[in-house]
């Protein structure tokens, strides 16, 4: 009897996997760029190992190749320094992941206790926590990252940590609202009772439960995000030469362009194409996930 | 509804002033010294001892920060390190040329957007409206540095059709006399009468405002989008439509206007983006606003320029945006 | 009944599309409409009563819905054929308007009962906007609100839900059209108002000499306005005839226990044995769609169900009976 009860509770559960996926795949684009994510992340992966010594394609230069149109040899062309551009670009990918995964994970670091917190303790604690966060939203987001990785210095580290600064008030906001409903719940409340100390019913519960909206959160930032790092970069702020970094293999290109295209155009559309599929993948997501439009 | 706007009021000057608090505060974990880059590389440590103090980078920080604060209300936002000008003198001529870009191209967003929104939210699920998704979600995809370059690759160098970048050709520089009234090279042409200037300024524009228009497009199409799938699936379009109101009627008046109040918020925040989407682009295109102003300041790390540009941008955002709430909040016919 | 009926619905089934395939929404046999009559539609909620008013003025929304077949014809002229330009210019507000459920939500929020009004006015009636705006403020006497002008300047979210529906009503009769339907035009509002508004309907159409059709859930509304009636469940017309042979001699179960979960006055106590049992009897494919509820069944039931003259112009949906033999139970 116990275990058909717990079917039950299971099935709506199960329902509403089918619908999401029935969602999903209905959606073409939706579909196109859930692949396409799945590719990149498999190139991140792959091509380090294919071209193992990174360094062999950042200081690999042929002055006697420099600025070739693209060919068979050379399908992206090469750059100033006679560096395939494909290669670079290639090996961009795993810069551009990476970099925006620690940014998301640093801010969620930030965010998700201090959302906690307000949601949880409530009353001043809480108006202080979010009053903070309306300060940093007063910035616009790519401001905010400008200015502190100007102040900081520029090196990739510190455009993550300029992101992740400027990243994690939305999810302090959202962990917010989530904790303010879950410690109404009962099984909170039990743990209260039994004098759980606050930290352990914070970690314990409330952050295991807001685990599903932080994700499809997360997800949909990690397109800005690379979008953010590639700018950083281009500003001069981000990664520094000779890392083939898209951003900054763009702003490299600004001084041959006119006469290379390819220089500036491979790479910047590497930036466009997985920020797009992330995005995509993003909307689907919320689309599919948001009670409002899903009804449809 | 008052103790609301007053509450929004109260919000913002808070928030503006947490802006200024971090900014300050930002400004001082720089790991150089100012004070050397304010004399020069060749500086003895002499020299740098002296301007530290000149500067007040030796007293305690508290003081420092009540120094800053009592100049600001003067409306001081110190030196520029690298030009030695007063920022806010340099802010004032650098700003028309930007605000010229960021109006142009909300006006762009607000004409293509708007009825992108809405033909797609109207056709959903149809090729037009995978079409906007596409564009919409595209657009806000784009690293804009890099369109701006490949515009330039497509317009000036391919087909030769429009100016790489400036404000107006060198010839007509030197041939004119270039207007100085508003700061508004297209207002002060028209304003002189001067057709000419008008005609080479606003080629000159065409590029980057469209570089810097392609965001906010996409931003506000997808946003009035989701608005007016919500109010299209609403009784009172099923019933104006019963009346056989004409669809056209239907559509751009009884379902636009009630995304209003949406289609203002977007145009707050859209706003406060491409102002500092102008960062990146503004360089690329030799455009004289506070985009390639600080684009130069983040190079040669003269921190009270950033500090100054980043306070103008974040308090123009904070100030859309207060506006945009209180708008909605005093009409009632945007407010529901 | 040889006359020829003003709006004539013949075989129509609709059906809706969701991620689980595809399922009949309406499935209506034949409904006939005279010109002048008020007929009266009964249903529970999540009959199809919405899909069939909407259906008619082709405002369906296609996807999910899909008219899988039928005809629905006004003066002999097939409306499904028509394109959506078509029904704008011909058929909504020309020929026919219709009055929503929901006095909350059917007047846009964002313009005044006077702006609304005269645009309606000027689209069906081809006046200039002082003509308009004098016929608006008759049409708001007409529905009986006091200080029409004043109304006319008002946004609806300062009137109340009454006065909104009267406004709804002075709406659908300002298009001028000849034939109204009426969905459940009382069922968000109090019980004192709700007979206000139904006088009104009824002394509009013996005035005006339009057309209703009247959608209700309580057959109670339907024996107030109605000359002629259909019982409508899961989408199918179980039951049809002069609103007082449905009322009086109710023959198919639903409509017997339907009627029996009114209490007639203070004193009748419901027979709790014969109120509708709940929807969790077994299924059958085919067959009689009351099925699973249902007091009486029997075998037959799981056949094929036809409409079968019991008596005069009253049909009934039921296995019980037999076509010509008078049933009276």
């Amino acid at each position: 009897m116990n275990q058909s009860q717990f079917l039950k509770t299971l099935k709506p559960k199960f329902k509403e996997f089918k619908v999401s996926l029935y969602l999903l795949k209905r959606n073409r684009l939706t579909k196109i760029a859930y692949y396409g994510v799945i590719l990149l992340m498999l190139i991140a992966i792959i091509v380090p190992i294919l071209l193992p010594s990174s360094k062999h394609v950042n200081q690999d230069t042929h002055p006697e190749d420099k600025l070739l149109e693209p060919s068979l040899q050379h399908p992206f062309g090469t750059d100033e320094l006679g560096r395939d551009i494909l290669k670079r670009v290639l090996i961009g990918t795993k810069i551009s992941l990476k970099t925006a995964l620690i940014a998301v994970g640093t801010a969620l670091l930030i965010g998700v206790p201090l959302g906690a917190i307000a949601g949880f303790f409530g009353g001043i604690i809480d108006e202080i926590i979010m009053r903070f966060t309306d300060i940093f939203l007063g910035f616009p987001p790519l401001l905010l990252a400008i200015a502190i990785a100007s102040f900081l210095g520029p090196s990739l580290k510190n455009a993550m940590l300029a992101i992740a600064v400027s990243w994690w008030p939305w999810y302090a906001r959202i962990i917010r609202g989530q904790a303010v409903t879950i410690k109404e719940r009962q099984f909170v409340k039990a743990a209260k009772a039994i004098g759980a100390p606050s930290s352990k019913i914070i970690f314990k519960h409330i952050i295991p439960n807001c685990v599903a909206p932080l994700i499809v959160q997360a997800s949909m930032d990690i397109g800005s995000v690379i979008l953010t790092i590639a700018s950083l970069s281009f500003l001069g702020l981000g990664a520094q030469a000779p890392a083939p970094e898209w951003g900054l293999m763009v702003s490299t290109s600004r001084n041959y362009f006119l006469n290379a295209w390819w220089y500036s155009i491979f790479p910047g559309l590497a930036i466009f194409f997985t920020v797009l599929a992330f995005n995509l993948l993003g909307d689907g997501l919320r689309e599919i996930l948001d009670p409002k439009t899903r009804k449809n | 509804m008052k103790s609301y706007i007053l509450k929004r009021i109260l919000l913002g000057l808070l928030v503006l002033s947490g802006v200024i608090v971090i900014t300050f505060f930002l400004a001082r974990i720089m790991p150089s010294n100012p004070a050397a880059q304010w004399v020069g590389p060749r500086a003895t440590q002499e020299q740098i001892d002296k301007a530290t103090i000149e500067l007040g980078l030796d007293k305690p920080l508290h003081v420092q920060f009540g120094k800053y604060i009592t100049s600001l209300f003067k409306g001081d936002l110190g030196v520029s390190l690298r030009s030695k000008q007063p920022i806010i003198k340099e802010l004032k001529a650098y700003l028309p040329p930007t605000i010229e870009l960021v109006i142009l191209s909300t006006f762009m967003a607000v004409i293509i957007g708007v009825p992108l929104g809405l033909n797609s939210a109207n056709k959903k699920d149809q090729v037009l409206d995978h079409f906007c998704r596409f564009f919409s979600v595209g657009s806000v995809s784009l690293p804009i540095f890099w369109v701006a370059l490949f515009l330039q690759l497509i317009f000036f160098r391919w087909l030769g059709a429009l100016p790489i970048g400036g404000q107006l050709d060198t010839k007509i520089r030197l041939l004119y006399e270039i207007p100085h009234h508003t700061g508004f090279m297209l207002i002060d042409s028209l304003l002189d009468g001067n057709l000419i200037i008008f005609k080479d300024a606003f080629r000159h524009m065409i590029l980057p405002a469209v570089t810097i228009a392609l965001y906010p497009i996409g931003l506000v199409a997808r946003m009035t989008r989701s608005a007016l799938l919500e109010i299209l699936s609403e009784d009172y379009i099923k019933a104006a439509r019963s009346y056989g109101l004409k669809e056209r009627l239907v559509l751009w008046k009884y379902a636009l206007k009630n995304s209003l109040g949406t289609t203002i918020t977007v145009l707050a925040l859209s706003i406060g983006y491409t102002l500092v989407n102008t960062f990146l682009v503004e360089a690329i295109f030799s455009w004289p606003g506070i985009g390639s102003y600080i684009a130069t300041a983040v190079m040669s790390l003269d921190y009270p320029a950033i500090m100054g540009v980043t306070l103008f941008s974040a308090c123009s955002y904070i100030l859309l945006n207060l506006i945009a709430d209180i708008i909605i909040a005093l009409d009632p016919r945007v407010r529901v | 009944m040889s006359e020829k009926p003003y709006l004539h619905i013949k075989n129509l089934k609709i059906n809706f599309k969701s991620f689980e395939g595809e399922k009949t929404i309406i499935n209506i046999d034949e409904i006939k409409i005279n010109k002048g009559e008020a007929y009266g539609i009964i249903g529970e909620s999540g009959t199809g009563k919405t899909v069939l008013a909407l259906s008619i003025l082709q405002l369906l929304e296609m996807p999910p819905g899909k008219i899988v077949n039928g005809q629905i014809l006004l003066e002999g002229e097939d409306l499904l054929k028509k394109t959506q330009k078509q029904m704008q210019r011909e058929i909504r507000g020309k020929k026919i308007s219709m009055i929503f459920q929901d006095p909350m939500s059917t007047l846009n929020p964002v313009f005044t009962v006077g702006e609304q009004m005269i645009k309606v006015i000027i689209e069906n009636q081809k006046l200039n906007k002082k003509e308009a705006y004098r016929k608006a403020v008759e049409m708001i006497n007409i529905v009986k609100l006091p200080d029409a002008e004043r109304v006319m300047d008002k946004y609806p979210h300062e009137l109340s839900g009454g006065q909104r529906q009267r406004v709804i009503i002075a709406l659908a009769l300002s298009c001028g059209a000849e034939f109204i339907i009426a969905d459940e035009p009382t069922r968000n509002l109090d019980v004192t108002i709700q007979a206000g508004i139904l006088k009104l309907i009824k002394e509009l159409q013996r005035n005006l000499k339009v057309t209703v059709l009247f959608i209700a859930n309580n057959p109670g509304l339907i024996s107030a306005t109605c000359d002629n009636a259909g019982v409508l469940y899961k989408g199918e017309i179980i039951e049809k005839g002069t609103t007082k042979e449905i009322l009086k001699n109710p023959q198919h179960p639903y409509t017997f226990t339907l009627l029996n979960a009114i209490p007639k006055n203070k004193d009748t106590k419901i027979d709790l044995s014969k109120v509708i049992p709940p929807n969790d009897g077994e299924e059958i494919k085919e067959g009689c769609i009351y099925y699973n509820r249902c007091l009486k069944k029997q075998e037959n039931c799981k056949k094929e169900q036809k409409l079968i003259n019991v008596k005069d112009t009253h049909y009934v949906k039921c296995s019980l009976y037999k076509e010509g033999v008078n049933n009276e139970q």
